[in-house]
């Protein structure tokens, strides 16, 4: 060794692995955050739906009922107390987990919702899993080949992608496949063969997105002076991409797909309406349909907060992707 | 108008919207039909080319007998009403309060975009599907405030994110330094430069909430008769999926191309108005070469196509320059340029000079001199649209001007490795150092296997005096220091043993008494494995105590190269001159700067015509800013090209 043992000292021992907090505190943080956005969301919720003009009691009930029948209705539901009295025992309520009666029903409206979750919940996970199996491979090919026949085919069909009506890929997929063709259930979940054509009509448009998302993260990422560094080093360019590239890329990416949850839970409306799926969707359509006004709010709440909980466990993952989060350099 | 804007694309889309738009303000006389005219008997009419169809009704009718091409007509009255309110609605609230944010900063700032976040902590469609379900009557005004707050959101974060960088610039201060008040500042000059990326996202936006109203409409939630939807008619249609295919096609197709034809129109905008927020992705002429099978477009070597001009010819001299038989690196006439939308660009031209092996070669000049370029252009990592247009670079006799990519990946990293700037960015934050290392033992030592490879990987970290070379392959590069990143880069590039270094301003991004350190550990250890070294620097004094040979770069091209020794204690050029004494000047912690010499070097764009260098020196003559300087042998190693040594001063021309 050349250096000199004096120059091996000054050289500094090694400062590896200074943990602050790590995983640990990084988790317990975004967990208040995602408490007070729950709240947050809960209390919007709340009152934008009592501040809408019209009222709930009348609403409900069929036109021409006796003023004496609304206020009935009105005193059962509680909306004839002032607002903040209302808003008091609704907290009250949700302290015990509880959200009110279904007014059409007579069970808990917490009960109805937690019941068709799952269902949308495993509609989601398809989706994702389609979305993100097609999205990274497209995005990763369209950021190698960047401006050339292959990006830009991709990069057109995104574009008509993002234009086309989710609802309309979705009755056109029960018109081709399961009217005139009987190859997949048009309606309600009876087993995998069911999964599939709302899967497809979900993840489509999310696709469209999804490989911009990719495309352009690549893209960054290879401007970056590590992939000089690789390609000095001889590194084949299909290795940089996949390795040095998509794991610096994947990295953002992962809270994009966080955010995108919202999408595809928003999206299951018109696809639970569409396949008749028992989810939340349509049990909030259904609930709007027979004015069932706590199981609207229900629906809200609860998916909202599924959907908080959805990117918390984003943040988790993020971290763990994430060495500078894992071993505590930020958070 | 500008011609990017004029392309099928976009001439589509503005065809499409204009087309909307005569639908939305003439429906009445444009539907052939009362839209909400009852025919029971003309129920599910199918199109009229079809059997049973009937002329009157082209596109058929639905389950009540309705014109479904008068729906239609009335339905893009619909989206476009509701779509382009919203849109406006929420634009301007959301153009107002991403300013306000953006440019009050502060509790301004953090209350917006608290709210923001709140918003978009829960997919809002459930909130607006809320609303709707709510409000007895669904009115055009309610859907149209439901879509406006639920949209802000978007206008406000963008606005906000540009904002934030323009009220740092110039403009902003001075007119707040005249005493223009805040809202004067804001609406007057802040705002005229954010609007066209506005526009941009008011169009993409439009295109959204045009789909946002169908889809309430479907879910039973748009607007109340008389008013019709798309979503609504795709609605009846869906029901009736059996029967009517008519119902389910026309609709969604009317929709699908309105917002297709706004997207359209919205990526041709943003092409001209802000590439940033292109549909399409962004792509420009500069992109990366580097998939493509060759590393130079050019198929063939380019090298015999400009010979090396009169003067510079030759093989080059000095000491590191041994002939053809001893030479580790001859480059001759080399020629770098990168086409852009401005023209070519000439980054280097005509630089010529040869390395023996274990020889130590220096590159000075100021930042944009081209020095760096030369060295990637070496190791065949130019920067796509960059490439060699002329000259040669042989490699122990081989050249590597065009040779495939394949090829090239087996001589970087294991016969020319390469170690760059600055350290922080050049190690890949997501993989361990440890593996980067013996990434490239595993690429270039045939039969090594993991565990060898990473077992010489730690035994190269303990030669670059690493103290715990062990636990520091096992950490990420973030949770080194910046001299131990660099001591890393010199571990993987030596780890092959490779014949030569490129040491591309290695000290730089390091403090003072840790570049001293770095470079005595450096030539240490080149010495010991016998590789020659390209040492690229800005800083003579760093170049005089490393190499034996030094080639001075100014403005792409080659003005004295010599011996190192003789260099320092006797420069010719006048920019060496200048350089020197930068260099003796300078208090050692100032040396990252160059300020020393008056003016900046020529717009690469723009070179004057006559020795670059002109406008700078002090020495300058009248030929100097007409004919560019020659290369001129002075003595057997030393050349300049500078026009205060002239053939008959010197009697000897370089290279006859």
């Amino acid at each position: 060794m050349a250096a000199t043992p004096v120059e091996a000292t000054t050289a500094g021992g090694p400062e590896v692995g200074r943990r602050r907090g790590g995983v640990g505190a990084f988790v317990l943080q975004r967990l208040l955050q995602a408490l007070l956005v729950i709240f947050g969301v809960t209390c919007v919720t709340f009152f934008v739906l009592r501040l809408v003009p019209g009222d709930p009691a009348r609403l409900m009930l069929p036109p021409g009922t006796g003023e004496d029948v609304v206020a009935g209705l009105r005193e059962q539901l509680g909306t004839d107390q002032p607002l903040p009295v209302q808003f008091v025992r609704f907290l009250g309520g949700l302290l015990h987990g509880d959200l009110g009666s279904s007014f059409r029903q007579s069970r808990p409206v917490l009960q109805l919702v937690v019941d068709a979750v799952p269902a949308t919940l495993a509609l989601a996970a398809t989706t994702m899993l389609l979305a993100v199996g097609v999205a990274i491979p497209l995005g990763i090919l369209a950021a190698a080949r960047s401006g050339r026949l292959a990006d830009r085919s991709i990069l057109a069909l995104s574009l008509v992608g993002q234009s086309l009506p989710s609802f309309w890929i979705g009755v056109l997929l029960v018109l081709l496949f399961s009217v005139q063709r009987q190859w997949f259930p048009a309606i309600g979940n009876t087993g995998p063969a069911s999964y599939v054509l709302p899967t497809i009509t979900l993840a489509a448009v999310l696709v469209a997105q999804l490989v911009r998302t990719v495309r352009q993260g690549m893209l960054e990422v290879l401007q970056e002076d590590y992939i000089r560094t690789a390609r000095a080093k001889g590194v084949p360019a299909r290795k940089i991409l996949l390795l040095h590239a998509f794991k610096n890329a994947a990295i953002p990416l992962v809270t994009v797909l966080g955010l995108q949850v919202g999408f595809v839970l928003g999206g299951a409306f018109v696809v639970e309406l569409i396949f008749n799926w028992p989810g939340v969707g349509l049990l909030a359509l259904e609930a709007i349909k027979t004015r069932d006004f706590p199981v609207v709010q229900g629906v809200v709440i609860v998916v909202a907060t599924v959907f908080v909980c959805v990117n918390l466990l984003v943040d988790v993952v993020y971290a763990f992707l994430n060495p500078r989060v894992r071993l505590g350099a930020e958070s | 108008m500008p011609r990017r804007l004029v392309r099928p694309s976009v001439l589509a889309g503005a065809a499409i919207l204009l087309l909307l738009v005569v639908c939305a303000l003439g429906a009445q006389w444009i539907a052939p039909h009362d839209p909400h005219a009852i025919r029971t008997p003309l129920r599910f009419l199918p199109p009229a080319w079809q059997e049973g169809g009937q002329a009157p009704y082209p596109l058929g009718t639905d389950q009540l007998g309705r014109d479904l091409l008068s729906r239609l007509v009335y339905g893009a009255r619909t989206s476009l009403v509701i779509a382009a309110a919203a849109v406006a609605l929420s634009a301007t609230a959301g153009v107002l309060l991403g300013l306000a944010a953006g440019y009050f900063r502060g509790p301004m700032d953090a209350l917006v975009m608290r709210l923001a976040d709140v918003q978009l902590a829960f997919p809002f469609i459930l909130l607006a599907l809320a609303i709707l379900a709510v409000s007895g009557e669904k009115t055009a005004l309610r859907i149209i405030v439901v879509l406006a707050v639920a949209d802000w959101v978007v206008h406000a974060r963008v606005i906000r994110g540009r904002v934030l960088v323009e009220r740092e610039r110039e403009y902003v201060r001075a007119a707040r330094a005249l005493g223009a008040s805040h809202a004067r500042v804001m609406l007057l000059y802040v705002l005229p430069v954010i609007l066209p990326t506005a526009i941009v996202i008011a169009t993409l936006e439009l295109a959204v909430l045009m789909l946002v109203e169908s889809i309430l409409a479907f879910l039973g939630l748009g607007i109340d008769p008389p008013g019709v939807s798309w979503g609504t008619i795709l609605a009846d249609g869906r029901v009736n999926v059996a029967i009517a295919w008519w119902m389910l096609a026309f609709p969604g197709a009317a929709i699908f191309l309105a917002v297709l034809g706004v997207n359209l129109l919205a990526d041709g905008l943003a092409d001209v108005l802000d590439p940033r927020l292109k549909l399409t992705g962004r792509y420009t002429r500069w992109r990366r070469s580097w998939l493509r099978r060759r590393s130079v477009p050019t198929a063939t070597p380019v090298r015999d196509l400009t010979p090396p001009p009169e003067g510079s010819g030759g093989e080059p001299q000095g000491r590191a320059a041994v002939g053809q038989e001893g030479t580790l690196l001859a480059v001759r006439g080399l020629r770098v340029e990168f086409p852009t939308d401005d023209g070519v660009v000439t980054a280097v031209r005509d630089v010529s000079f040869a390395l023996a092996p274990r020889g130590r070669l220096g590159i000075v000049g100021e930042s944009g001199s081209g020095k760096t370029v030369t060295a990637l252009s070496v190791i065949g990592l130019l920067d796509a649209p960059g490439r060699v247009t002329a000259g040669s670079i042989r490699f122990k006799g081989r050249e590597l001007v065009g040779l495939p990519e394949r090829q090239l990946n087996r001589v970087r990293g294991g016969e020319v490795a390469m170690i760059f700037q600055d350290p922080g960015t050049s190690l890949n934050p997501t993989l361990k150092i440890g593996y980067q290392v013996a990434e490239a033992v595993t690429l270039h030592r045939q039969g090594v296997g993991r565990e060898a490879a990473r077992e010489q990987a730690v035994e190269a970290l303990r030669l670059v005096s690493i103290r715990d070379p062990r636990r520091v392959a096992d950490a990420y590069p973030f949770q080194i220091s910046g001299g131990m990143q660099q001591r890393t880069m010199i571990a993987m590039a030596l780890s092959c043993s490779p014949d030569l270094l490129i040491a591309d301003e290695p000290t730089t991004a390091l403090d003072v008494t840790t570049q001293d350190q770095i470079l005595r550990e450096l030539d240490a250890l080149v010495d010991r494995l016998g590789t020659g070294v390209i040492l690229i620097s800005h800083d003579l004094s760093v170049v005089a105590e490393f190499t034996d040979h030094t080639v001075v770069m100014y403005a792409g091209t080659v003005c004295e190269t010599g011996p190192t020794g003789a260099l320092v204690r006797d420069p010719k050029h006048p920019y060496t001159q200048a350089l020197l004494a930068a260099a003796e000047e300078l208090d050692v912690t100032e040396r990252g700067r160059l300020g020393i010499i008056p003016g900046d070097p020529p717009d690469p764009r723009e070179r004057p015509p006559g020795c670059p260098f002109a406008p700078r020196c002090p020495q300058a003559m009248e030929v100097c800013r007409v004919q560019e300087p020659a290369p001129l042998r002075l003595a057997d190693d030393v050349t300049v090209a500078c026009h205060l040594y002239r053939e008959e001063t010197v009697g000897r021309p370089a290279a006859r």
